[in-house]
């Protein structure tokens, strides 16, 4: 108040008056304290309290048969993961189909969002229609994509019989149930990552496409000089979620291969499953799940450092 | 450098219009203003010219050579838009360079022509800046130098001022119209600012509603308006037009009289704040109204009148003039300077009565 000229300061006695007033109230800090409190209580109960008790069982020898018991076993969880082939072969499938998943998906969605921002007829409707992959629950896309790969059900063999061809095609085989699973975590996932691209798009100005074609930038020029820039953020961004996303992807494949035929596609997350619920190995199971977890960080880390940080967000 | 005809160019988007018809001259190495309010199909014209859009109907030529189907860069044209637009995140230097970079020029030629540019535009301390660390008056060469290295044709610029703050718009105003006069290249310049056309046309073309309303020196706009619409768009203050009937020699609106030479019938009076005067309120033949602001502009004042209608009318008036808002005053045109629109908006060719 006193930095405006000609305005009366309040008397003093009314200024003490709000000192001391100011005293009997919480200071930012703890009134936020305060407020964030139901939430951080909620979030200790449902990610701290899994977090630590499954620290704990990867410690532990868990045994179930004859009683339960848990006894210290130290790292010998951690060695046994390591020793352990089929966690070998899960992190090989679990990268491939990360890298198809999210190749496809980025993909995807890029194409879905350049489509969806040309004028359209109905474009309301038809974004609508697009989006709503995304909003299929992955139990749905699994069955239904586990009918389309299918060799009696399958579009294969559909497509195959409208061509006049009497033959099936089975592409829930091991040599392609990952790129089958890759397509329909994409398919589901690819709409979200179109929006927010299209919402990229939206900002650029019409008028810089005219610029481009005036200086005759060829089309991938303009695409590298005039569409790329403002969606490169989004693009890393949705990169390191589609990533994290698939890596920890299970109800899916729970539903659409159930990891097979035989370990076709059992990823870590499935192997996971496996070695703590079918195998009731808590202790392994669990020690497992923490390399998955070295997994996600140590990729979605190197994406930063070969992309992320040369990225400015918008 | 290039003489461009539009001959019966027509542009329509389904059942809208939005150039109609338009013939248009463009003389080598003049400047033309396109004004316009905005939706009268002046930008969508300059596109035209451009080759960013192609007409519905009818054909483009540069000097003589039908250039209709051409695309823009090979008509050679360049274009400044709105707010100087620039490649966001290549620096200075290579939005300069990306104009030449589809050319068959030898490198040193494009370097010539870039140093060249660069240094008339003052640009040197800024080649590696990108625009968005740049003022908008900087942007505004950076886009012009991007420009002039192509040597086109052409100019075009797309309201490349209206971003701008007031000051540096009228700094800009004097340096692009100074650069295409020593370039002596064509220029097409769009704009909805009747300053703006004023001051840098070499000749105006006047649109409305995707039709060209009048064509000529900004001295021909303002002094001879061939419609209503000219009439009222150019001028500040603007121009009072009072509507009424021409009947026995005189132009009558309520009170107001004045003597015209011209067939009876509705018509709307035009008279510029500097060609009418105020009178005592009580005087004959004048239009009786009272005092509705003041407007002190330095070398001279404003009076806006409110009539019973409601209508405002503007006076020009002495800096020293005095008047208190609800006063009753009465405003006298000068028959000499009136002009007189038809019921069309056409302005009726007839010399007015010259006054006693």
């Amino acid at each position: 108040m006193a930095s405006e000229p000609g305005l009366v300061r309040p008397a003093a006695p009314l200024d003490r008056q709000a000192r001391t007033r100011r005293t009997r109230e919480l200071s930012d800090g703890h009134f936020a304290l305060l407020i964030g409190l139901p939430v951080i209580a909620f979030l200790i109960a449902v990610v701290g309290y899994p977090l630590i008790y499954s620290i704990w069982m990867s410690l532990h020898k868990i045994v179930f048969f004859g009683g339960y018991r848990a006894t210290f076993a130290g790292l010998d969880n951690y060695a046994s993961v390591l020793h352990d082939e089929q966690f070998w072969w899960s992190t090989w499938v679990t990268i491939r189909f990360t890298i198809e998943s999210v190749l496809l998906t980025m993909v995807l969605g890029l194409l879905i969002a350049l489509l969806l921002n040309r004028r359209l007829m109905l474009g309301g409707l038809i974004r609508t229609l697009i989006f709503l992959p995304w909003c299929v629950s992955l139990y749905g896309a699994g069955l239904m994509f586990a009918y389309l790969a299918r060799s009696q059900t399958g579009l294969g063999t559909a497509i195959l019989g409208l061509l006049g061809i009497d033959a099936t095609t089975d592409f829930l085989s091991g040599s392609s149930i990952i790129e089958v699973l890759a397509i329909g975590n994409a398919w589901t996932m690819a709409p979200l990552v179109a929006m927010f691209i299209l919402a990229n798009l939206k900002t650029i100005p019409t008028r810089l496409y005219d610029l481009a074609a005036i200086d005759r930038l060829s089309a991938f020029e303009t695409f590298r000089y005039v569409t790329l820039p403002p969606i490169r953020f989004s693009l890393f961004v949705f990169t390191s979620i589609t990533t994290v996303l698939s890596m920890k992807l299970f109800d899916f494949i729970f539903v659409l291969s159930g990891g097979g035929p035989g370990t076709a596609s059992a990823t870590l997350t499935y192997q996971v499953y496996k070695r703590s619920f079918k195998e009731l190995n808590l202790g392994l199971g669990s020690a497992m799940s923490f390399y998955l977890l070295f997994l996600i960080i140590g990729s979605t880390l190197l994406l930063f450092l070969l992309w992320g940080r040369k990225e400015k967000p918008l | 450098m290039a003489k461009i005809d539009l001959r019966r160019v027509e542009k329509r988007y389904g059942d809208y219009v939005a150039v109609e018809t338009l013939d248009l001259s463009i003389v080598d190495g003049e400047f033309l203003v396109m004004l316009g309010p905005s939706g009268c199909g002046k930008t969508t014209t300059l596109n035209m010219i451009a080759g960013l859009d192609y007409p519905s109907a009818g054909e483009i030529f540069f000097d003589g050579q039908d250039v209709t189907a051409v695309t823009p860069h090979a008509r050679n044209v360049a274009m400044v838009f709105q707010s100087s637009l620039l490649y966001p995140h290549l620096t200075v230097r290579r939005n300069i360079e990306s104009s030449l970079r589809h050319t068959d020029l030898p490198a040193s030629e494009k370097a010539r022509r870039i140093t060249e540019a660069v240094r008339m535009l003052e640009l040197e301390p800024m080649l590696d800046k990108l625009p968005s660390q740049m003022s908008g008056g900087q942007r505004q060469r950076a886009a012009t130098a991007k420009a002039i290295v192509r040597e086109p044709s052409v100019f075009l610029l797309d309201e490349p001022l209206s971003a701008l703050d007031a000051a540096l718009r009228l700094s800009l105003r004097s340096e692009l119209v100074n650069l295409q006069k020593r370039l002596g290249t064509t220029a097409v310049f769009v704009t909805h600012d009747q300053v703006e056309a004023m001051t840098m046309g070499d000749r105006i073309a006047v649109m409305s509603r995707g039709r060209l309303e009048q064509i000529g020196t900004p001295d021909e706009i303002y002094n001879q308006p061939a419609s209503l619409f000219v009439a009222a768009f150019l001028g500040s203050p603007p121009m009072n037009l009072i509507a009424g009937e021409i009947a026995e020699g005189c132009f009558r609106a309520g009170r107001l009289s004045v003597p015209v030479e011209a067939a009876p019938g509705p018509a709307t009076l035009g008279v510029r704040p500097q060609h009418a005067r105020l009178a005592d309120v009580a005087s004959a033949e004048t239009l009786p109204a009272t005092v509705y602001a003041l407007e002190h502009l330095g070398r001279e004042s404003v009076v806006i009148l409110e009539d019973e209608a409601g209508m405002k009318l503007r006076v020009l008036v002495e800096p020293s003039f005095h008047a208190r808002v609800g006063d009753k005053a009465a405003l006298a045109p000068d028959p000499s300077f009136c002009m007189l629109f038809g019921a069309d908006g056409l302005r009726l060719p007839v010399g007015l009565a010259r006054a006693a």
